[in-house]
């Protein structure tokens, strides 16, 4: 049950109205929203309905053992355990055919010959982000960072709801169990919010994201040998924004979906490609993985020790390295993981260096974030973070595109081939790349001021320009609707 | 519990940590109550907002509607529902709403199919 579809609509509008009607009970509204959360699981692949169960049982009782034992040594060993399992299961359903492929490869080369089991595994959708979600639960209790959860349903519910379960984004127990205690609450801007967001996520979706791919993306990427070095730039360009719709655009929909439903998520990206830095970059895309990422990965390479110098510049390329490793067992994964966590590396010694420079030369000014006093140099200085910002992630995308390496070598041979004229590429095209980086550059609340606006408008008036927006979204998208890239993840 | 606030985290990955999360002052009591108040009336709000979009879906996107019906598994129930849609969507031809979706789409069709 995909988000732009009637199916899911229907059942929205279902789960809405009995959810508020039961708002005086929250238990019954729990029960409700769990249930339609397993339903909606259950929708993709029933098969998939006890992994799920069981993935919650497993935090749940892992948080319970933690409650009941102060002894760190027994609380280290509880929750080794529990996240353990959770990266078991994950390891198993994401790298089982890769280990397989290796091992039967590695066996050849030796000259042993073997038939190793061979198992059809298929990827149960959206399990990194339950895992993900169960992990940071069981850390967040071993830390102490939130209380051990008594009620099964309000921890069953945390891992399983259904606007963030299968693509996030990853909200953490301290954000959503709370807000399971009181009764819902729907102030008119969040439900104004709401709509739009969902409206916002459609048009990415639907629209920028489907034309980029159907119409340039996927074509050169299929055949990148016979494309022109004008569809290749095109291209590359065209792909990052496609990856950045489809997915912000999912998490515009799971989070107005949730505030309609009365729940609160923070934001998941803000306005990432108007970032002049790499470190801005990965404060503005998919916050709630690059915060995860740096709370019980970073956190767990580094220790308790303040860190500076290489150890630091390890630990931050280890973590993008096994960023990329977490997308998938393939080489071109690692490949992007190694590009922008280097980068990032590289980012941080010359920004220190220059630092230091600026220092020694008096020409620095910390209040305006160490760039040069003189506006026009530091109006430069952005520029040029935003150009290096802005070009490393889009070539780095290629590898997170190409199927395997050798599509993507030839697709930076023939980029810089320099053959000319166009193939695919069209102003249409043009003016989806272009509008979607220009908004970027406006201010980061202007959904939340729009929705501020409406306040005061009739309920009818709403309606009106909900269903004229969504209908002309409708009119101009496709007929179905492709899945979301981060499904397969 | 540890001093997180001491730990030097790098600041790429991540502006709002969940310890200053935590840290942030509660919500007013005034504003949760107002927010209290407000909520009955902004659950009639947004279900006026869906049963629009709903209605202006079934007029002008018949189409969709008998998809979806067409889609549906096989049973008495589901024929009843293909057989009303496509009644409903004749219908809609008949009356015009259900002409707008080409009208725009060949519009849309024709910025998109442009060439330099």
């Amino acid at each position: 049950m995909l988000f732009p579809t009637l199916a899911f609509a229907l059942f929205f509008t279902l789960v809405f109205a009995l959810g508020w009607a039961l708002r005086a009970h929250n238990p019954s509204r729990k029960l409700l929203l769990l249930g339609a959360s397993y339903f909606f699981y259950g929708f993709w692949d029933w098969r998939f309905v006890a992994l799920l169960a069981g993935s919650s049982a497993v935090n749940y009782l892992g948080g319970v053992a933690l409650g009941r034992t102060e002894r760190p040594r027994a609380r280290k060993w509880i929750v080794l355990a529990v996240v353990g399992a959770n990266l078991a299961t994950l390891g198993f359903f994401k790298y089982y055919g890769f280990f397989l492929d290796s091992l039967t490869d590695l066996l050849l080369a030796l000259g042993l010959q073997r038939d190793l089991p061979f198992l059809e595994i298929i990827l149960p959708i959206g399990i990194s982000f339950f895992t993900f979600q169960g992990i940071s639960y069981v850390v967040d209790v071993h830390r102490g960072h939130v209380k051990p959860v008594a009620a099964p349903v309000d921890l069953f519910l945390y891992i399983s709801f259904f606007p963030q379960l299968v693509a996030g984004p990853i909200v953490r127990g301290s954000d959503f169990i709370p807000q399971l205690a009181r009764p819902a609450e729907l102030p008119r801007v969040a439900a104004i919010f709401g709509f739009i967001l969902i409206l916002a996520g459609m048009l990415k979706k639907t629209v920028v994201a489907h034309y980029l791919a159907v119409d340039l993306v996927d074509p050169v990427f299929a055949s990148p040998e016979s494309a022109t070095s004008a569809d290749l730039i095109a291209a590359h360009y065209a792909y990052a924004i496609q990856v950045y719709c489809d997915f912000s655009g999912y998490s515009d929909i799971a989070i107005g979906t949730a505030a309609l439903l009365g729940f609160r998520f923070k934001r998941n990206f803000d306005r990432p490609f108007s970032a002049t830095s790499l470190q801005q970059l990965w404060q503005r895309w998919h916050i709630s993985l690059s915060t995860w990422l740096r709370d019980y990965l970073y956190r767990t390479l580094r220790g308790d020790r303040r860190e500076t110098g290489w150890r630091m510049h390890r630990n931050l390329f280890l973590t993008m390295l096994l960023g990329g490793l977490w997308h998938g067992a393939n080489w071109t994964f690692i490949i992007w993981g190694a590009i922008l966590g280097g980068a990032l590396v590289l980012e941080r010694i010359v920004k220190a260096r220059w630092r230091l420079r600026e220092d020694a030369a008096g020409t620095r000014n910390a209040a305006a974030g160490g760039v040069a006093v003189d506006p026009a140099r530091a109006a430069m200085f952005s520029l040029m973070g935003w150009l290096f910002t802005f070009h490393v992630f889009t070539l780095a995308a290629v590898f997170f595109r190409a199927p395997d390496l050798d599509v993507a070598l030839t697709f930076f041979r023939q980029m810089f081939a320099g053959s000319g004229g166009t193939e695919v590429f069209t102003p249409f095209l043009l003016t989806l790349i272009v509008a979607s980086v220009g908004v970027q550059f406006l201010p980061g609340n202007t959904l939340e001021r729009a929705a501020a606006a409406l306040r005061h408008a009739p309920a009818l008036m709403l309606g009106l320009m909900f269903a004229t927006a969504l209908l002309t979204i409708k009119f101009i998208g496709p007929e179905g609707v492709a899945p979301f890239v981060y499904f397969q993840f | 519990m540890h001093d997180r606030t001491a730990i030097a985290s790098p600041p790429e990955i991540a502006r709002v940590s969940p310890v200053r999360a935590r840290a942030a002052p509660r919500e007013r009591a005034p504003a949760r109550a107002e927010a209290s108040a407000e909520t009955p009336g902004s659950v009639r709000t947004s279900g006026v907002v869906i049963a629009v979009a709903f209605l202006l879906m079934a007029v002008f996107g018949s189409a969709d509607l008998r998809s979806f019906a067409r889609d549906l598994p096989e049973s008495r129930l589901s024929d009843a529902l293909v057989r009303g849609a496509d009644g409903w969507h004749a219908l809609m031809l008949d009356w015009g709403p259900a002409r707008v979706r080409p009208t725009v789409r060949a519009l849309f069709d024709g910025l998109r199919e442009a060439r330099w």
